[in-house]
């Protein structure tokens, strides 16, 4: 039997800051999920391009992300041939759309997912507005949380490890989670895709950022 | 952790000079909690609920179950029974409802197959390649296509297909009625169309309404569970069949196949597929060959003891005896053999004004006997008009007919034992009462009415029908006084309902079908009965104008159709325009030209009433709509809206419009102002609302209170049988059996013998047995029934479910037709017959006789190897009975939802082989 309870586990986490230098590294980060979650919410609810233009560069990461060639191809997408895209690969088809771009939908339901989402984004005071609310697995909106984690730790004077140590458990019991599988649904299904293409760089970024997380966490 | 006010958040997401720019979530309006060092601390504090909400799902299972829907952020997450039922009299009451169908819904209602946009389709039918596009556009381009064919042809060319769905919600249906009335589209009903149609009930009793509440199984003393399986179909209340059995009731199941209800009977018969009717002609024999029948009232409320004449096999009546007769337009007066005066005497009860309905026929004399002493037996000679001649009783003919049911006969043709069908048939004679639990299989064969006939003889015989725990228990339904008057109000009725088997039949080349596979003389014949029935005018016609444009509401009928591959090549593929309104994707909008979302059952506001539940349910919007879904009335307010708009900017003219030899005129201009009564109604509340209020037997409630009570009892309830005028369903047959009013049948009484021409043409003038239709070269008979894990194709793709089941398409197969083709449990089969073929796994059962299949319907093309299921060998659709379109006979005569002829899912057999 373990003698360390999980209690004991949780009291030996913390962050190794000189290495994380979240004063540099969080609004960067936060940067970065911010583009992606406004790269992926949907062209039907918002207006992405426009969200895309007021987002800064995220040079400086302590990982490579060069977003530039990825926005640019972005923007220079007509508007509804990506509505036709995003609709064909994540919201409709003969069996459900080909790819779900929620997380519950993509992991077929299972017990207890969206329910974990709801209690990260409630403990950290992230309320979504009523019309998001039942789409709270979307992945747009993760990334969008993450954002927020992120920009939280950068802001954050009193208790920034509870940031860091949230933007770890999330992303590894949901984003990173699903993203590589959803990566390769639509690296298979269509490869040439706006969408695949921005996927793909985001598990990129995710596979990068998370070695870089744990990497700055002592997670025992 | 820092605790963030609104203030100081906003503070932070300046502080860094890059704002913090949320496109999901408000301001935080919580404070952020505790410290966080582990997920476990997301988990301290208990989950609360936002609200608790009343609710049910709207699918036509006829369940109506009070559940509690627990909601929270805008989202459901689960739902509970409501469990609060009282006890009605003696027997047990109606709660908890529910099934694992219902307690899955929070959770399928988010899942993959759900439409949440309006659809446009860019690529080829069925492809699955659409445009998300917004409700305007939709409706706006719908309204074009939809003014185009109505103007240019007539609004007759245009379907509204109303599925079962649909038709159970009370305020969508009567949104649909109203909408239908006002535009003039074409509403093929979906009862005979489905093959749900109890219409062996019509022919005897005036009635296909003749069910009980589900409590009054708990009364009888010997119920037949007849080709039902209420264990796993009727899972709220099957409990009723098993404290009944407690209780000291004889309950035996009558199945091929051995299903979870007969597992818990006291007695399973298990008669080869088709031949029950050859069962219960020799339980018949039994009963009249031991004098196990009633004689009272058979005399009373039967045709038994009227006198036919032996010559030209017709009722002896008034015009065989007199001019004044010979004369009447009608001529519906009967005869018996009186044996007090030893003379024949008008039978009472016969003789009144054709068709007298519901209460009216209070006015129209009775079936008490007086002083007359019917003979049941004999042979008489009397003078008529056409001389002398010899006249018996429809009994005399009766027992000649059962001569050729003996049960050791029976057993050659059914496989049930001969001493098992004379103790089964003591059984239900001497129980009193007794009753028939029949499953709407019972209607799905071609000579599904000889069946019923031959129940309702049974019941006859024994005195059962009309007794509370006794009689036919096939369906009732709410007498719909509110939903019609919500339909025509300020408009009248100007409406046109067809048989969706003739629909079908008409529009699907389905004699061409017929002919293909059980050959010419087949087709020729019934096509020849057909197309008299149209020319007589019995049966209306509905084809002249063709089939351009077919709107589908609640239901996925390009699945559930006999023949579904046929018909979706020959009819639905055909239609210029095809529109879907459906909360889920099925084959139905997979073939879509437009697919509109819809509102699942935790998203809607509306009412239920279930024929066999007492009680008023209702559906509560727990949930905004999903996405971009709608409920049923606010779509078609949004349709009739942009009819409306498109009709003033093409500045289209009323039309006058020909409904049943009725002129009508039909501007489309004003039609979103007569669908919403002058703005009077603003959504499914609204309608609810007129529906209580104007519906006989419902409480005068409000919606509001309605919505915090979830349920509320219908008037008139005193014990388990539908026999209380104050309740909102059919009492008819209740009121003959006790204040004697006159069936609603030509002899005013039960009918057994129909002297019809055609009947007598097809050796049908009483109840007996014919072999169902075969395909010649395909020995094994394809049995279907409702499925345990889905109500019809609702949550059969739901993962879950597949989980408990074995994740796809089964098919049952008996062990020594598995063996003798090679085939082993689970391996994937191919089901072939010269209509077509389908593939599933292979589910090896000894619980399946040999020489036939099983399989639980429902499931949906799409889940099938090619996109082909069941349908594809089923190629029943053209097998229109005649006798089930013949008119100007009495009551038998077109009278939607009660005379029209089923679709036939039954008569066809296959074979199969192991799939590569």
């Amino acid at each position: 039997m373990n003698k360390h309870s999980s209690s004991e586990k949780r009291d030996q986490r913390f962050c190794n800051n000189d290495l994380r230098s979240p004063e540099n590294t969080a609004i960067l980060r936060s940067l970065g999920y911010e583009s992606f979650s406004v790269l992926l919410s949907s062209p039907h609810d918002l207006d992405t391009k426009n969200k895309l233009n007021g987002i800064a560069s995220t040079t400086g990461l302590p990982y490579s992300l060069d977003l530039s060639d990825l926005m640019n191809e972005f923007s220079q997408q007509d508007l509804s041939e990506l509505k036709k895209q995003y609709s064909g690969l994540f919201e409709v088809g003969n069996d459900g759309p080909p790819a779900p771009i929620r997380e519950d939908l993509f992991m077929l339901q299972p017990a207890g997912l969206r329910e974990d989402l709801v209690r990260f984004y409630e403990y950290f005071g992230y309320t979504l507005g009523e019309k998001f609310q039942w789409q709270m697995d979307h992945l747009s909106i993760e990334l969008e949380f993450m954002h927020f984690l992120c920009f939280q730790e950068h802001n954050s004077t009193e208790d920034r490890l509870s940031y860091q140590l949230a933007q770890l458990d999330f992303s590894t019991r949901h984003l990173v989670n699903w993203v590589p599988d959803f990566q390769k649904t639509l690296k298979r299904i269509s490869i040439d895709a706006m969408y695949t293409k921005i996927v793909v760089e985001l598990n990129k970024f995710l596979e990068d950022d998370i070695e870089w997380q744990l990497e700055t966490i002592n997670d025992p | 952790m820092i605790k963030l006010s609104r203030r100081n958040f906003l503070k932070g997401t300046t502080a860094s000079g890059i704002g913090l720019a949320l496109q999901y979530a408000v301001a935080p309006k919580v404070l952020a909690n505790d410290t966080y060092r582990g997920f476990e601390d997301l988990y301290r504090k208990k989950w609360t609920w936002d609200k608790v909400v009343r609710g049910t799902h709207g699918t036509n299972c006829a369940g109506t179950c009070a559940f509690n829907v627990f909601v929270k952020n805008g989202v459901v997450w689960r739902e509970e029974q409501q469990g609060e039922y009282e006890q009605i009299g003696d027997a047990p009451d109606f709660g908890p409802r529910g099934c694992q169908k219902g307690l899955r819904h929070h959770k399928y209602m988010y899942g993959n197959q759900r439409i949440l946009y309006p659809l446009k389709r860019i690529g080829k039918r069925g492809e699955g390649k659409w445009q998300r596009i917004s409700w305007e556009q939709a409706t706006t381009e719908i309204a074009d296509k939809f003014l185009d064919y109505a103007t240019e042809y007539s609004p007759e060319c245009i379907s509204y297909g109303s599925g079962t769905q649909m038709s159970v919600k009370m305020a969508s249906f009567a949104s649909l009625l109203r909408f239908a009335n006002i535009t003039g589209v074409t509403v093929p009903e979906f009862f005979s169309g489905v093959g749900d149609l109890p219409t062996g009930s019509y022919m005897t009793l005036g009635q296909v309404y003749t069910g009980d509440t589900f409590a009054s199984v708990y009364k009888s003393k010997c119920v037949l569970i007849w080709m039902s399986n209420p264990a796993a179909t009727r899972i709220p209340d099957a409990h009723f069949f098993w404290e009944a059995r407690y209780n000291g009731t004889q309950v035996i199941a009558i199945s091929p196949e051995f299903t979870p209800t007969a597992m818990h009977a006291s007695l399973w018969l298990n008669p080869k597929p088709g031949t029950d009717s050859a069962l219960a002609m020799a339980m018949v024999e039994v009963i009249l060959k031991e004098k196990l029948y009633q004689e009272a009232y058979i005399k009373e409320q039967s045709d038994l003891p009227l006198l036919v004449r032996t010559d030209t096999k017709e009722f002896l009546r008034r015009e065989h005896l007199s001019l004044y007769g010979l004369l009447a337009v009608a001529d519906n007066v009967y005869y018996m053999w009186d044996e007090a005066t030893d003379k024949i005497v008008q039978a009472p009860g016969t003789g009144r004004a054709i068709k007298p309905t519901g209460r009216d026929r209070r006015k129209h004399g009775t079936l008490e006997l007086g002083n007359i002493e019917p003979a049941l037996e004999g042979r008489w000679n009397i003078k008529t008009l056409d001389g002398e001649i010899e006249v018996t009783t429809v009994f005399e003919l009766l027992k000649e007919q059962c001569r050729d049911f003996t049960p050791e006969k029976a057993t050659e043709i059914t496989g049930v034992n001969a001493q098992v069908i004379r103790e089964t048939a003591r059984i239900f004679a001497t129980a009193n009462p007794s009753m028939i639990y029949a499953g709407y299989a019972s209607c799905k064969w071609l000579h599904g009415d000889l069946l019923q006939r031959a129940m309702l003889l049974l019941l006859a015989l024994t005195g059962s029908t009309g007794k509370e725990g006794g009689g036919l228990q096939v369906a009732n339904a709410p007498i719909s006084r509110g939903m019609n008057q919500f339909g025509f109000s300020g408009i009248g009725p100007a409406f046109r309902l067809i048989s969706g088997t003739t629909w079908d039949y008409d529009h699907g080349n389905m004699k061409e079908l017929t002919r293909k596979i059980y050959g010419k003389k087949l087709a020729d014949t019934y096509d020849r009965y057909y197309q008299k029935s149209i020319s007589e005018d019995w049966f209306p016609d509905y084809s002249k104008h063709g089939w351009k444009m077919g709107i589908f509401a609640g239901n996925n009928g390009a699945n559930w159709r006999a023949s579904n591959n046929s018909w979706r090549k020959n009819a639905f593929d055909e239609l210029q325009t095809i529109v879907s309104l459906a909360p889920d994707m099925g084959v139905t909008s997979l073939h879509s030209d437009y697919v509109l979302p819809i509102a699942h059952h935790y998203e809607r506001n509306d009412l239920m009433l279930q024929s066999r539940v007492p009680y008023l349910q209702v559906l509560n919007e727990a949930v905004a709509p999903l996405g971009e879904s709608v409920d049923d009335w606010e779509a078609n307010r949004r349709l009739a809206e942009a009819i409306s708009r498109r009709a003033i900017e093409r500045d289209i003219p009323p039309i006058k419009d020909v409904v049943d030899g009725r002129t009508v005129r039909r501007d489309y201009k004003k039609t979103l102002e007569l669908y919403t009564m002058e703005g009077r109604v603003q959504n499914s509340k609204d309608v609810a609302q007129f529906i209580i209020n104007t519906s006989h037997g419902i409480p005068k409630i409000t919606f509001e209170e309605l919505s915090v009570k979830g349920i509320v009892k219908v008037n008139g309830v005193d014990n388990t049988a539908w026999d209380n005028e104050e309740s909102p369903y059919h009492t008819e047959i209740v009121k003959s059996v006790v204040d004697k009013h006159p069936y609603e049948t030509f002899t005013g009484r039960q009918q057994f013998y129909i002297d019809h021409e055609w009947f007598i043409e097809f050796g049908e003038t009483l109840p007996t047995y014919k072999e169902p239709l075969s395909i010649e070269g395909y020995p094994l008979r394809m049995m279907m029934g409702h499925a345990r894990h889905g109500i019809h194709s609702m949550w059969r793709d739901d993962s879950f479910l597949l989980s408990l089941q074995r994740g796809e398409p089964d098919i049952y197969v008996n062990p020594d037709d598995a063996e003798e083709r090679g085939v082993k449990d689970d391996d994937m089969i191919r089901v072939f017959n010269s209509a077509g073929e389908f593939f599933a796994m292979a589910h090896v059962s000894s619980g399946i006789q040999p020489g036939m299949l099983f399989m639980y319907h429902g499931w949906d093309p799409k889940m099938f190897k090619h996109g082909k299921n069941f349908g594809e060998v089923i190629p029943t659709a053209g097998l229109i009975k005649p006798t089930s379109m013949v008119g100007d006979y009495g009551h038998l005569g077109y009278q939607p939802l009660a005379f029209a002829p089923n679709q036939t899912y039954k008569d066809f057999t296959c074979n199969f082989e192991r799939s590569a």
